[in-house]
């Protein structure tokens, strides 16, 4: 990707402005993450604004000073844990949020990036709740009337799959909450605009797990594959097919340390070595 | 009043984190003009910039802790803070207007190591903004400062959207041109 052209580009100058909206941001952000050349740029562009802040200062009244330094007297600084407690918060707040419809943007630029740039995918593991074999009262039903015992044997079944979602929900909360859990929403591209997976992936065990929000189904003969971008480079953590449940999580086979960001491609069934870029469906960074 | 080195900021930080009003005193002294200024631009009226002043700066205090020196500079926290302080201030007010506002949350810092030596040329840059065409430091007092929308900025001030964005590009740019490299 054209580093020299993206800086050219002016994004980064409308983002220091913060006149860009909540995809392009986020765009910018993965950018200056992956590239140091596009961070430092933003780092002086934003250097500008401010310096323009701190030429045009005004004195305050001088009376002010005094108020200020009496007011602090009543306010305790928030200690370290207090202050992460309340990131914690927030971070759950804002991704309980419904997803953002997305705007037509262009990811173009984002595509051709990350054709230089390994996408990294998180995965899941999709938690195969095990159906607990009938129990004797189905063998018992099965002996009597025969209408009888075929629809005691469907709300029987009914019954086990609604115990598994259940403790699928309950495992999926126990991720959720971990606190070294991190969440990684990817975006939709210009494949698919609406598309949305996210990836929680446990820091301390390394293991990914995969809740594909939405994404279209494949078309035959091709498989979606996720990858996870690590120093630069993708790490293919395995082909998967969308869940009969868009609740499940799926957790990968493959483990990873130290992503920087996720991405899911639509590859031949059975998945590729490299990533193809231009199929690229969600993306996000850590 | 500069960001160069000629102040250390680690000794100010270690100073704040354990409760020094010494320390916040040295604080308030170098930095509040640029505040202020920040918030007159902002809401335009003198009582309502002090307040917003006085309330940023008692955040800055009880946050202190929240200020991650490898995320970017002191200064460029402050700044945030004040602006969004002074931002919900001015939405505050505007509460009937017709215009959505927008939701970015801009406490967000910007991640990765910033240097931590910024050379600024305070009078070269005074120069700049000095000259700075007034249709260029309007889309920057209303995108940057007032947090408008780009949207919100060609409906206020009457001009295509197509203008409000290279507008704003070109704006920033020479802004950032003006830095000793």
């Amino acid at each position: 990707m054209n580093i020299k052209e993206y800086i050219s580009s002016g994004i980064l100058e409308e983002y220091a402005a913060g006149a860009v909206g909540p995809q392009e941001k986020q765009e910018v952000e993965c950018m200056a993450h992956i590239y140091p050349e596009i961070q430092e740029e933003l780092d002086n562009v934003l250097c500008g604004l401010e310096a323009m802040a701190e030429v045009q200062s005004v004195e305050p009244p001088e009376v002010l000073k005094q108020d200020i330094m009496s007011a602090i007297d009543n306010v305790d600084q928030d200690t370290p844990e207090e202050i992460k407690e309340e990131g914690d918060k927030k971070t759950v707040q804002m991704y309980d949020q419904e997803p953002e419809q997305s705007s037509a943007k262009n990811y173009a630029s984002v595509i051709s990036i990350a054709a230089l740039l390994a996408v990294i995918f998180a995965g899941g593991i999709y938690f195969y709740g095990e159906l607990d074999g009938k129990k004797a009262t189905i063998a018992e039903l099965e002996g009597q009337n025969q209408e009888l015992a075929a629809d005691k044997k469907a709300v029987s079944n009914k019954l086990d799959q609604v115990k598994t979602n259940n403790q699928k929900v309950q495992d999926k909360l126990a991720i959720v909450q971990n606190k070294a859990t991190e969440k990684v929403r990817l975006q939709g591209t210009d494949n698919q605009k609406d598309g949305l997976a996210t990836i929680y992936w446990n820091k301390n065990s390394n293991k990914v797990f995969l809740n594909v929000n939405k994404l279209k189904n494949p078309p035959t003969k091709k498989q979606y594959q996720l990858w996870a971008l690590v120093d630069g480079k993708p790490v293919d953590m395995g082909v998967f097919d969308l869940p009969e449940n868009p609740e499940q999580l799926k957790r990968m086979t493959v483990e990873v340390k130290n992503a920087g960001g996720f991405a899911v491609t639509l590859e031949p069934k059975g998945g590729s070595k490299k990533p193809t870029m231009d199929q690229m469906m969600v993306i996000g960074k850590v | 009043m500069s960001t160069t080195t000629t102040y250390d900021e680690k000794k100010l930080l270690i100073g704040l984190r354990s409760g020094s009003k010494d320390a916040f005193s040295e604080l308030y002294d170098r930095f509040s003009g640029s505040l202020y200024g920040v918030c007159l631009k902002v809401v335009d009226d003198e009582a309502q910039a002090q307040d917003i002043l006085q309330e940023s700066f008692v955040k800055i205090w009880k946050k202190v802790n929240a200020f991650d020196e490898n995320k970017g500079r002191l200064f460029t926290w402050m700044l945030n803070l004040t602006r969004n302080t002074a931002i919900d201030a001015l939405r505050k007010n505007k509460r009937k207007a017709t215009h959505k506002i927008q939701t970015l949350d801009y406490d967000v810092n910007i991640e990765k190591g910033h240097q931590t030596e910024l050379k600024v040329d305070a009078i070269g840059m005074k120069e700049v903004v000095d000259k700075l065409p007034s249709d260029q430091k309007e889309v920057i007092d209303y995108l940057y400062f007032k947090g408008y929308t780009q949207k919100e900025t060609s409906d206020e001030l009457n001009l295509p959207l197509g203008t409000v964005k290279s507008r704003i590009r070109i704006a920033v740019r020479n802004l950032r041109e003006a830095l000793i490299k």
